[in-house]
């Protein structure tokens, strides 16, 4: 066998006569695998869609306020303000995205269709007061403890990856990537107005090497495999990232139990997935499965990843009660995207521009005083709503001479929650029950993408170049949980 | 690369082939961590004879039902466990055309990771304790995590590559069991958890290469869109435990039975396939090249189906001889592609042996006076392989093996809590030598395989 009986050759011999036909019969598989579903990078799944029920309900302007286990994320500092030794809760969130990327000139052509995200939520913490343990060391009442969990179900970690940035991609709220979101904290009463806390985010990243050898001799037998040699060597590492949290009470009788400043800084969170180095041979192999002398080798190259980026940020918070049962809270989070690096660490070009988030968050909290039947059993109900607007990290492009390496988009939004709580039970212990809703609005936008030949080819486009894309769309979440605490 | 024309272009490649030559490293496929290498400090040193014991939260994997003996609303534990291979193989050298004679073991792999047990008796938390329902259930986990770097594996390119079947723990990203027990009289009692699994595989819907590629770009025009899909399911888990009603009896002997369904993960790659696309003119790339891919190399973690019947007695109150009796459903096995191993595996009994005695050593000088409970453990148990006779085409390696173990237990009277205990295990697995004729294989010559592997580790628990 020589090289002229290469499935390969054959096919590159062929091409003048079989060029129009492989056109039309790939071209709608290409054009689906360009765009069939939106390819997504997004962050972690408490920064996108809010990390606890009532946090979430608030805007998550939580940073002052950080009084359940969700503090775990938002201030770990806030853990000390739990009241029971133990307070759990479980809950169910979903989430859709409807963003949509239209091209005007292409009638044909858009992006839309990303995954929708559901799964659990767990939520543990404690103020650590184990009789025994305080007895013989007061000092350990000053500690607390938090977790948070969200966990994608059933199906976890689907993503499609998008070979590099030019491959047009939403920025956000793909989240099926993702299996896990973890915040592990723990917290400390310096004095009655000072507390703080610290903690990790676990997360995983990974990369699969591959050897790849193609026997093309084996492509229409009756190999399972059909001729394709694989073997991966898959390495994932597991990295944390910090959480570090204040929370002040003004040390001024009167005010103190009013009024609370928090801050709180969490690390960058980069992870990459997919595949790292491959190397591909193409060549026969004999009857035994040994590959004959003559192969076609590619070159080594780095190749595709997923990338999901949270940047690091900054939160000042700060919340107050005018009156019993109403809290007032404000965030303002800088989160530094400037550090953004698309697949292959490339910094997108133009670069991300660092961005401040502002949000608002209101609790009305009551007794309803309910005599009759089963009502009389709800203490307390809480009625929650927040805003927040978070400016796109996506610097926008104009048709220049030079092309673009990126066509990554993304949009401000503009972020609507509210949320509706009841309590149940007795001082000894209390059932919580919560749903919350969310809506988040993309500001319309329309710039330019730029399809270099390869995609301007597998899109079906006559010709590369700048194309006009209209950008907008929404995303909303709905969920529910329940708390048990004693 | 624009300046560089096509036939060029291919006449290098062409011109850059190389030999191509088969892989000779060492593949695994192993089952859970806790299968190979325990679930637990105690239950480990006692040669994991521990269906019928099942006191402290290692009962979550070994029988759920075990769980409600715990008496505490909070006990922890957590520690430190490393395990090291010691497998060799041996190939003879062949003559034959065909044949490789270059098959040598290059590396063992190491586990090392965080073990964690949690535990908590809800007839022991204020909150339920007055409960008619609630004070009757209890809750454990078993907990084991991979560190520093985890799901590290290779995987062969053909089913007839030798490798060993055991011991190569990397790929598994952790390790959990989680499970509920009820009492149902003060005799019986039963349980049931989950082991989640991991199920992960990555499809490339559309990878093309592009020739030429531009010069400034680090993918060498190589594209991909890649779909990974990662599932989690869930293996159950059974367990029954009953101490005789009669009360002479009832604190001596006990008997347990735990089911444990089979544990299939699969990791790799499934559908791949590549097209080549010329773009030597950009406004008219051309498609030259359409492999139709197949489902290609999974990575296969299998732990079979199986059950377990055991007793125990304490013929003193201080002494505990434990005897375990385990079925794996091994002919199941599956092999990557979901192929059955040729020859297929064969069912196994493994009979465990497990002891264990606690005293009060009665020390009397300053710290040590609160230790209240020191504990000798040993086990023995002999696993026989599954594997049958790989002298055909097939190169799974595997041998029959003894496993002793030992292990250390001190329990401190702490005032601030119930007590601290500090737990302390070995384990040596002595993997009996086996020779491969492989007088029917194409490819490969004689093979031996043998070895040993050795573990430690070490753990602290807290009970209130």
């Amino acid at each position: 066998m020589g090289v002229r009986d290469f499935a390969v050759y054959r096919v590159l011999k062929d091409l003048p006569m079989r060029f129009k036909a492989i056109r039309v019969l790939l071209l709608p598989l290409a054009v689906l695998c360009a765009f069939g579903r939106a390819s997504a990078q997004t962050g972690m799944f408490f920064d996108e869609f809010g990390a606890g029920f009532k946090s979430a309900s608030m805007g998550q302007a939580f940073t002052a306020v950080a009084d359940d286990h969700s503090a775990a994320y938002y201030n770990p500092a806030g853990l000390t303000q739990t009241e029971k030794i133990f307070e759990f809760t479980a809950g169910y969130i979903y989430a859709k995205p409807r963003l949509r990327a239209d091209y005007p000139e292409n009638p044909s052509l858009n992006l839309s269709d990303q995954a929708s995200s559901h799964g659990l939520y767990l939520g543990i913490a404690s103020n650590l007061d184990f009789s025994e343990t305080i007895r013989v060391y007061p000092w350990f009442r000053r500690f607390a403890f938090g977790f948070i969990l969200w966990a994608n179900l059933p199906e976890f970690g689907q993503y499609h990856s998008g070979p590099t940035a030019i491959k047009p991609h939403f920025l956000r709220h793909d989240m099926s990537f993702q299996a896990l979101s973890i915040s592990i904290s723990a917290a400390v009463e310096i004095t009655r107005w000072l507390s703080v806390g610290g903690g990790v985010i676990p997360s995983v990243t990974s990369a699969a090497e591959e050897d790849v050898f193609q026997a093309v001799n084996k492509i229409n037998e009756d190999d399972p495999v059909r001729g394709l040699r694989l073997s991966i060597h898959q390495t994932a590492t597991v990295f944390v990232v910090p959480i570090l949290g204040i929370l002040i009470r003004p040390p001024v009788e009167g005010v103190r139990d009013r009024v609370a400043v928090g801050v709180c800084f969490r690390g960058e969170n980069e992870q990459n997935h997919g595949k790292g180095v491959i190397r591909q041979d193409i060549g026969t192999e004999d009857e035994y499965g040994e590959p004959l002398p003559v192969a076609l080798p590619y070159p080594d190259h780095y190749n595709i990843n997923l990338v999901s980026y949270i940047p690091w940020q900054l939160t000042g918070g700060v919340s107050a009660k005018p009156f019993e049962g109403l809290t007032l809270a404000y965030d303002m989070t800088f989160k530094r995207y400037s550090e953004y690096r698309t697949y292959l660490e490339l910094p997108p070009d133009p670069p991300f521009q660092d961005t401040y988030t502002h949000r608002f968050g209101v609790e009305y909290a009551f007794d309803p005083g309910f005599t009759s039947g089963f009502a009389r059993r709800i203490r307390r109900i809480g009625l929650r709503g927040g805003y927040y607007y978070e400016p796109t990290p996506v610097q926008q492009w104009e048709p220049s001479e030079q092309e673009p390496n990126n066509n990554i988009y993304g949009s401000d939004q503009d972020v609507f929650s509210a949320g509706l709580s009841l309590i149940l039970g007795q001082e000894k212990g209390e059932h919580e029950f919560e749903m919350y809703f969310r809506y988040h609005h993309f500001r319309g936008l329309s710039r330019y993408a730029y399809f270099d030949s390869v995609y301007a080819f597998m899109s079906g486009l006559e010709e590369p170049g700048y194309k006009r894309v209209d950008i907008s769309g929404y995303v909303w979440a709905i969920g529910g949980s329940y708390t048990l605490r004693f | 690369m624009s300046g560089v024309n096509r036939p060029a272009f291919l006449l290098l490649f062409f011109l850059a082939a190389v030999l191509g030559s088969p892989s000779t490293r060492i593949y695994a496929q192993t089952p859970l961590p806790f299968d190979e290498l325990g679930a637990g400090p105690r239950a480990t040193a006692m040669g994991q004879a521990f269906t019928a014991v099942a006191d402290d939260a290692s009962a979550a994997y070994y029988n759920p039902a075990g769980l409600i003996q715990i008496r505490s609303p909070f006990q922890l534990t957590l520690g430190y466990q490393y395990a090291k291979p010691r497998v060799w193989v041996e190939m003879e050298p062949v003559e034959l055309n065909f044949r490789r004679g270059d098959f040598n073991r290059s590396e063992d792999y190491s586990t090392s990771g965080l073990y964690m047990g949690y535990a908590c008796n809800l007839a022991d938390v204020s909150f339920f304790k007055d409960s008619a329902v609630f004070s009757r259930f209890a809750v454990g986990l078993t907990f084991f995590a991979n560190i520093p770097e985890l799901t590290q594996f290779w995987n062969p390119q053909w089913d007839t590559e030798p490798y060993v079947l055991r011991y190569n723990e990397r790929w598994s990203l952790f390790a959990l069991a989680v499970s509920v027990a009820f009492r149902c009289t003060d005799w019986l009692s039963v349980g049931a958890g989950i082991l989640p699994r991991v199920d992960s595989l990555q499809t490339s819907t559309g990878s093309w290469i592009q020739l030429p590629p531009e010069e400034d770009d680090s993918a060498v025009g190589f594209r991909m869109d890649l779909r990974q899909t990662t599932e989690v399911n869930v293996v159950p888990i059974f367990g029954l435990l009953v101490h005789p009603p009669q009360a002479s009896l009832r604190d001596r002997l006990s008997f347990g039975f735990s089911y444990r369904g089979e544990n299939s993960a699969f990791y790799g790659t499934g559908m791949q396939s590549t097209k080549g696309l010329w773009v030597g003119d950009p406004e008219n790339p051309v498609m030259f090249f359409d492999d139709p891919g197949g489902r290609v190399v999974d990575h296969v973690g299998f732990s079979p189906e199986q059950l377990t019947f055991a007793f125990a007695v304490k013929p003193v109150q201080a002494l505990i001889f434990a005897f375990d009796f385990t079925w794996k459903r091994y002919s199941a096995f599956t092999f990557f592609w979901d192929v059955h191993p040729e020859p297929p595996f064969e069912d196994v009994w493994v009979p465990r042996v497990g002891i264990a005695y606690a005293f009060d050593p009665g020390l009397e000088a300053g710290f040590l006076k609160k230790i209240c409970e020191l504990s000798l453990l040993a086990g023995y148990y002999r696993e026989p392989s599954p594997v049958q006779d790989m002298s055909g085409r097939m190169n799974i390696l595997d041998a029959d093996q003894n496993v002793v173990s030992g292990g250390f237990g001190a329990k401190y009277d702490a005032e601030w809590t119930g007590y601290v205990k500090l737990d302390a295990f070995f384990q040596a697995h002595l993997l009996e030598s086996n020779h491969i004729s492989n007088d029917r294989d194409p490819l490969y010559g004689p093979i031996s395989v043998g070895g040993q592997v050795w573990a430690f580790g070490i753990s602290l628990s807290i009970a209130y």
